[in-house]
C-alpha cells in the first residue's frame, strides 16, 4: 500500500485470505433496486425529512408507499393521472399509478380502483387500495399501493406494510448440514423476493437434491409452489402444492400453501 | 399543486397528499439522491456487511445511510469524496444498529449466504463460504476502530488521506490504528490456523 511503506506487511496467509474474500460481499442487482424502492417509498413517506429510527426500516411506516410495476425497475416511475379539482374543501386529487409498463404480476396485486364521484363537484375520486405485504416471506415481490386521501374519505388511513428485520432466532450454533439447508432455503427465498423465481427454483431443485429428508423440506415445499406459481407453471404449481397437502396434512404451512397459487 | 407530474425519467416522483388541506406536495428523490446510490451502493453494502451487519439486517442499515444522505445532501457541498462521507455515515448507522440490537436482546445471526456466482459448482460455493466465514470471524475480533481502518485499506484499499477523512481522525492515527489492526488480525488469524491444525 503506497501511503505506508513503513508498515510492517501483511502475511502471505492474511493476504490471501482479504484476496479470497475481497468480492464475496457484493449485493446483487436485485438487492440494489430492491434497497432504492424502499428508500424511495421512504422518502415519498415523509421519512426523509424527519428523525428516523435507525436500522429498523421503520421509515416505510410512515405512510404512503409506492407501487412499483414490473418486479424490478431503477427509479421509480410514477405517471400520475390528474383529476379535477373540487370546488368544496379544494379537493385536489390525484392518483398514481403503475406506468406504462407491462402490468405484471406485481400489478394484479394492486386492488382494482374504484371510482366514485363525489357528491358536490363531479369530481372522480379513484382510490387505490393497497395490498401490504411483509417482505420477507416466500411470496411474490411486495407491491403496496399508495393511498390518496381525500375529503370524501378521511376515513381511509394511509396504511403501509412495517417493515421488520427477520429475527433470526437460532440460540445455539446449529451443524454445518444445517447451516447449508438454510442458506439454500435463504436463496432461494430472496430470488423470489427479487423477483426471479426460476432461479428460486434452480435453488430449490439443488436444495432437493442435498437434503432430500432435510428439516427444511416443508418449507422448501412450499417456497417451490409459490416459485413455480410465479414463473408461470401453474400447473406444476398446484400438483406440488397438492401432494403437499396429501402428504402433510397437519403441517403449519397448508394454509400457505393451499392459498399460494390459486 | 395542479396540472400533472409526468414520470421523469430516473427522476422518482410521488405525488402525496398532504393531510387536511386537500392539496399534494411533490416529492422527488433529486438527482443526486439516485446519482449517488447508483454509484455507491456497492460500496455501502459491501462496507455494512465487512463491518459485521448480518445479512438480515444489512438492508435497513444500507436504506438508513441513504436516507441520511438525503436529509444532509446540503451539508454535503464542497467535500471532496462521497465515499469518505458515506463511510462516516455507515459507522454510525452501524453502531445505533447495534445499540439497537443489544436493546432488543440481540439477535443471533443466520448462518452465512452467497449469492450464487454464475458458474460457482457446489464445492466452490461451499470453499467460498467457509473463507467468508473465516474472514467475518477474525474481523470479529477486531474492535470497531481497528475494524474500521483494517476493511478501509485492506479491502477497500482507500488512500490515508481518504481513510483519515471517512474516519474522522489525524493521518498519524490513520497510521497508528492501522499497524494495530494489522498486529491484531494477524494474532486471530495465527490462532484460528492453530485450531485448524489441531483438529
Amino acid at each position: 500500500m503506497k501511503d505506508f511503506d513503513d508498515l510492517q506487511e501483511l502475511s502471505a496467509a492474511a493476504r490471501t485470505l482479504l484476496d479470497e474474500t475481497r468480492s464475496l460481499h457484493d449485493p446483487s442487482p436485485g438487492d440494489r433496486d430492491r434497497v432504492k424502492r424502499a428508500m424511495l417509498g421512504a422518502i415519498a413517506g415523509g421519512a426523509g425529512l424527519a428523525a428516523t429510527t435507525a436500522a429498523t426500516g421503520t421509515a416505510a411506516a410512515a405512510g404512503t408507499t409506492i407501487a412499483t410495476a414490473g418486479g424490478i425497475s431503477l427509479g421509480l416511475k410514477i405517471a400520475a393521472a390528474v383529476l379535477l379539482a373540487g370546488a368544496v374543501g379544494g379537493t385536489t386529487l390525484l392518483v398514481a399509478n403503475p406506468s406504462d409498463e407491462p402490468a405484471t404480476r406485481a400489478a394484479t396485486h394492486v386492488a382494482a380502483a374504484r371510482a366514485t364521484p363525489t357528491g358536490s363537484t363531479g369530481a372522480m375520486v379513484v382510490e387505490v387500495a393497497p395490498e401490504p405485504e411483509p417482505r420477507r416471506e416466500s411470496e411474490p415481490a411486495p407491491v403496496v399501493a399508495p393511498q390518496v386521501e381525500t375529503a370524501a374519505t378521511t376515513s381511509r388511513r394511509p396504511r403501509a406494510a412495517p417493515r421488520e428485520p427477520t429475527p433470526s432466532v437460532e440460540p445455539t450454533a446449529p451443524p454445518s448440514s444445517l447451516a447449508e439447508e438454510l442458506a439454500l432455503l435463504r436463496r432461494a427465498q430472496r430470488a423470489i423476493a427479487a423477483g426471479d423465481p426460476s432461479m428460486a427454483v434452480r435453488h430449490l431443485d439443488e436444495l432437493a437434491e442435498r437434503f432430500p429428508d432435510g428439516v427444511m423440506v416443508e418449507e422448501r415445499e412450499a417456497a417451490r409452489v409459490v416459485a413455480l406459481c410465479e414463473s408461470g407453471r401453474r400447473e406444476d404449481a398446484r400438483a406440488t402444492a397438492q401432494r403437499f397437502l396429501r402428504e402433510r396434512p397437519a403441517s403449519p404451512l397448508r394454509a400457505r400453501v393451499s392459498g399460494a397459487c390459486p | 399543486m395542479s396540472g400533472h407530474e409526468e414520470a421523469m425519467g430516473a427522476a422518482a416522483v410521488a405525488c402525496l397528499p398532504e393531510s387536511g388541506s386537500g392539496t399534494h406536495r411533490v416529492v422527488r428523490a433529486a438527482p443526486r439522491l439516485e446519482e449517488i446510490y447508483d454509484a455507491q451502493f456497492d460500496f455501502v453494502w459491501r462496507s455494512a456487511r465487512r463491518m459485521g451487519v448480518a445479512e438480515s439486517s444489512v438492508d435497513d442499515v444500507v436504506q438508513e445511510v441513504f436516507l441520511v444522505v438525503h436529509r444532509r445532501i446540503d451539508d454535503f457541498e464542497g467535500r471532496s469524496s462521497v465515499k469518505t462521507w458515506l463511510f462516516a455515515i455507515l459507522l454510525r448507522v452501524v453502531a445505533d444498529h447495534r445499540r439497537t440490537l443489544r436493546r432488543k436482546g440481540g439477535l443471533s445471526e443466520l448462518p452465512e449466504s452467497l449469492a450464487a456466482e454464475h458458474g460457482d459448482d457446489p464445492e466452490e460455493q461451499a470453499q467460498k463460504r467457509q473463507r467468508l466465514e473465516v474472514l467475518h470471524e477474525l474481523l470479529g475480533q477486531l474492535d470497531d476502530e481497528k475494524r474500521a481502518v483494517f476493511v478501509l485499506a485492506e479491502l477497500e484499499q482507500l488512500t490515508a488521506p481518504e481513510m483519515a477523512e471517512a474516519l474522522g481522525v489525524k493521518m498519524n492515527t490513520v497510521y497508528s490504528r492501522l499497524r494495530a489492526a494489522r498486529k491484531s488480525f494477524e494474532a486471530a488469524l495465527g490462532r484460528h490456523r492453530a485450531r485448524e491444525e489441531r483438529r
